[in-house]
């Protein structure tokens, strides 16, 4: 099943969710040729924005990926608040939350390391190339050292236009 | 505490790209620069700190040079990166230094042509063929 990500980000910028794109669905927007199939955000911690995020990601069902189905799971406000990153799995794809980034911090400073991208028509916030390097370079997979060669390409690109 | 100056100068320096005439973007100093003040890291970078730009500051900072469209370059003699263990290259930037990293230069120009939904759409497609291509 591949991610409905138009369904995801509408949803989460009609209730109205502080969230910054993040991972390599970020890197893609900016230009990289990578491939993934699931959506990373960074969320506010916000006990308002638990409830709107909450309220986005039910109408799909989401659930903890690779739990076992009959481990008992609610998305809602108290579990994101007892929580802090989250793997899930719903009807419109795979979605990992994460109230923090390696690298970077919390949801303020990633939000300050974002910058406005209109997606499907509306207008979210999206890591930066310069965000994205630092927690590339924070987590140190061997994925992220392609990652951040790209990055390389892509910032020196952005440069000449 | 090091000057607001001296801290642009020094991110700068570290934003830009030597292989590319040590150019760098304001708007990356100031995404790098959470801390601070935007509008002060954007005066500083495109007024007090810019060899060409008009001069409306008692005290100026030859660092940098306007290049046009957000485009700043290093000037020469502040070229040097500062000394310090979060300045050192990383371990990515010696493996990167060694070997051909595979980036397909094609790849990313096509992708650059296209908007971002765009850009996400072709990707969802390529997803979708892997997987088809798995089962």
């Amino acid at each position: 099943m591949t991610t409905d990500y138009e369904a995801l980000m509408t949803a989460l910028v009609n209730k109205r969710v502080d969230f910054v794109v993040i991972g390599a669905v970020a890197l893609v927007l900016h230009g990289s040729a990578r491939v993934t199939r699931d959506l990373d955000i960074c969320y506010s911690r916000e006990a308002s924005n638990l409830r709107a995020l909450s309220a986005a990601l039910k109408p799909f069902a989401p659930t903890l990926r690779g739990a076992p189905e009959t481990l008992p799971f609610t998305l809602d406000a108290p579990t994101l608040a007892s929580g802090l990153n989250f793997t899930l799995t719903s009807s419109a794809g795979d979605v990992d939350l994460f109230g923090e980034v390696t690298g970077l911090g919390g949801f303020a400073v990633v939000n300050r390391l974002a910058e406005p991208m209109t997606v499907y028509g509306r207008e979210m916030r999206v890591l930066s190339l310069d965000g994205l390097e630092r927690a590339k370079r924070a987590v140190g997979r061997l994925k992220d050292l392609a990652d951040l060669a790209e990055i390389v390409e892509l910032r020196r690109r952005q440069r000449r236009t | 505490m090091a000057s607001i100056h001296a801290v642009v100068l020094e991110t700068a320096v570290r934003l830009a790209d030597p292989a590319d005439g040590w150019r760098f973007r304001l708007r990356d100093v100031v995404r790098a620069l959470p801390q601070l003040n935007e509008g002060t890291v954007r005066t500083h970078v495109a007024s007090r700190c810019c060899g060409n730009a008009p001069s409306h500051h008692q005290s100026r900072y030859p660092y940098f040079r306007a290049l046009g469209g957000g485009v700043y370059s290093v000037e020469p003699q502040f070229r040097k990166r500062a000394a310090g263990p979060h300045r050192r290259p990383g371990w990515q930037d010696t493996i990167l230094a060694t070997i051909d990293s595979g980036v397909d230069m094609t790849l990313i120009d096509e992708s650059l042509k296209l908007t971002p939904t765009e850009r996400l759409e072709r990707m969802r497609s390529a997803a979708a063929s892997i997987a088809d291509m798995r089962r």
